[in-house]
């Protein structure tokens, strides 16, 4: 499924100022790839989802857009702010703006294409309603209507199901699912639970400290693997064709 | 509940202050008449000399119809200006309430006074000087430094100090320049000059008029910057042109109405309508309303009851906070 070659690190060096965060980043992703990333707080994971975004250069080497890259960019739903008085279909056409331009509204057509991303994430039936009365999951599924509607190349999500509780977890995970596997989008999601990733990427990326690993799922989730990042002797059971990192 | 008894006390507090604040510069008596004798078009009526008007307050002062105290040429042009800062200062309002920031806006009214203390000190046109230093502001307030030692708000409050360490320092060598720089801040809206509501007016305008064209954009980049900048929208430049037009507002309408009936009219009808309203179209509008319906009742009570009218103003803009948050909890 994977193909044409989006974004190459080579040899990348990521950090800010003369502080090195993760140093000499080598790898690739292409079109239908599905990229997760993983490791705890303060490890570098959004150091490195603004490197793919192209919002941080690399101190040294290059990270490169091999074209013009749209990114449908989903961060968390708690990061938004309550205080604006903000429609879901107002949110959702935000994702038009790009398109649409400078100097320009978004029309009947723009509106018409929010109203199908909302139905394509399952929620046609709020568009009228404010966001901020919506649930955690429902704001999520929201903002990912925003990133389809503004046709991407990547989709980037920044923890999609923190604070969402396990019934909520497992229907976003699927609806990611589901979106990667009716296109040719390059879904990069960002975790800190090595179960979710390992459930549904197909690369993994692990920072853990000084540690970095890029990987197929099947290489780099296993027991050898994870004691050499972490110095931890994990388990990893198989249950009903679902791996559980333990 | 705590919010509204606050906001009620606020209410309170301020009424004392319109009425001990003593009057505007009251029209001489033959200026009621609204015969051919033309009202001067900048009125110099000096403190004394309101307290002497004050004492001999004429009847006919007091009972003056609404199109008899808007027939005066200056309470016309307090009308023009005060409409136009209520209009859009309310407008940029909710932009400043939303992104939580009504204190860049005292950083740069701060910046703006220090301007007004250079060009009082190097007898330039406080204008250009405040303008300038509003510049200044805005520059050292769009740098970004390392948000995990210094925090933008932090940045904001420096910035607040050393404005006022700066205009502090520029009226000590000024002997009139405190009385000078206090009269203007203070403001009055019904001195405010010909060529002023006219200068106001073309600032505000070109500020609204931006701020429709970019509407979209200054909107995504307020509700969720992070976004904004992976759709490839260069946030910088949007935050500082928006706190630039913020910038702009401040120091045109300080200049001309003085800093209460500014950062009244900046923060009190945004809160109001984000009170009432479920739509973000509708809080602009309903905002730009509640700016402007307090500047004709404000002027006009003032005049009869001789009241500081900014004060006033501000009162009623109060009122209306208070009616809105009763409101808002009563539909809820």
């Amino acid at each position: 499924m994977e193909n044409t070659p989006l974004i190459t690190f080579d040899d990348a060096t990521l950090g800010y100022g003369r502080r090195v965060v993760l140093p000499s980043l080598s790898f690739g992703l292409s079109e239908g790839g599905y990229l997760g990333i993983v490791g705890p707080n303060g490890a570098g994971k959004t150091t490195l989802l603004k490197a793919i975004l192209g919002i941080l250069a690399p101190l040294s080497g290059k990270a490169i857009h091999h074209r013009k890259l749209t990114f449908g960019y989903v961060p968390q739903a708690q990061t938004t702010d309550d205080l604006f008085p903000i429609t879901v279909q107002e949110i959702v056409v935000m994702g038009r703006y790009r398109r649409v331009g400078l100097l320009k509204n978004p029309g009947s057509e723009d509106r018409q294409r929010a109203e199908s991303a909302l139905e394509q994430v399952g929620l046609p039936h709020l568009s009228t309603r404010l966001f901020r009365e919506l649930s955690g999951g429902q704001k999520q599924r929201v903002l990912m209507a925003r990133a389809l509607v503004s046709e991407p190349d990547v989709l980037v999500l920044d923890e999609p199901t923190s604070a969402m509780d396990i019934a909520a977890e497992s229907a976003t995970m699927e609806l990611i699912e589901r979106i990667h596997q009716q296109s040719l989008l390059l879904v990069v999601l960002v975790s800190h639970s090595l179960n979710i990733v390992a459930n549904h990427a197909r690369t993994v990326a692990i920072l853990g400290g000084t540690h970095f690993q890029i990987g197929p799922v099947e290489k780099i989730v296993q027991p050898e693997t994870l004691r050499e990042l972490f110095n931890y002797d994990f388990k990893i059971l198989e249950v009903d064709g679902r791996r559980l990192v333990l | 509940m705590k919010r509204l008894f606050t906001l009620f006390l606020a209410s309170l507090a301020l009424v004392p202050a319109c009425v001990q604040a003593q009057a505007p510069p009251p029209p001489p008596p033959e200026a009621l008449a609204l015969e051919a004798t033309p009202t001067p078009s900048t009125p110099t009526v000096s403190a004394s000399e309101e307290h002497e008007h004050d004492e001999a307050l004429p009847d006919d002062l007091k009972h003056a119809s609404v199109a008899k105290v808007f027939g005066l040429d200056f309470m016309q042009r307090a009308l023009i200006a005060g409409l136009a800062i209520g209009l859009v200062g309310a407008y940029l309002g909710v932009f400043v309430v939303l992104r939580r920031v009504v204190f860049v806006g005292m950083a740069l009214a701060q910046f703006s006074s220090a301007g007004v203390a250079l060009g009082l000190l190097l007898g330039l046109a406080p204008l250009l000087g405040s303008i300038g230093m509003m510049l200044v502001g805005v520059f050292l307030l769009s740098l970004r430094w390392s948000p995990r030692k210094v925090r933008q708000d932090t940045v904001i409050g420096l910035g607040y100090v050393l404005a006022s360490a700066v205009t502090i320092l520029l009226l000590a060598k000024n002997p009139r320049g405190e009385t000078q720089l206090l009269d203007m801040l203070s403001g009055n809206i019904i001195t405010v000059t010909a060529a002023d509501t006219l200068l106001t007016i073309g600032a505000l305008a070109v500020v609204f008029v931006l701020h429709r064209l970019f509407a979209k954009e200054l909107l995504f980049i307020s509700f969720d910057p992070d976004t904004a900048q992976a759709a490839d929208y260069n946030t910088r430049l949007w935050e500082t042109l928006l706190t630039l037009s913020i910038g702009i507002a401040i120091a045109f309408s300080i200049h001309a109405v003085g800093i209460l009936l500014t950062f009244g009219t900046l923060v009190i009808p945004a809160v109001s309508a984000l009170l009432l309203t479920r739509r973000i179209s509708h809080t602009f509008t309903l905002a730009a309303l509640f700016g402007a319906v307090p500047i004709p009742i404000g002027l006009y009570f003032s005049f009869i009851w001789d009241l500081s009218p900014g004060a006033l103003i501000v009162a009623i803009s109060t009122v209306l906070l208070v009616a809105s948050g009763l409101l808002s909890r009563l539909r809820h």
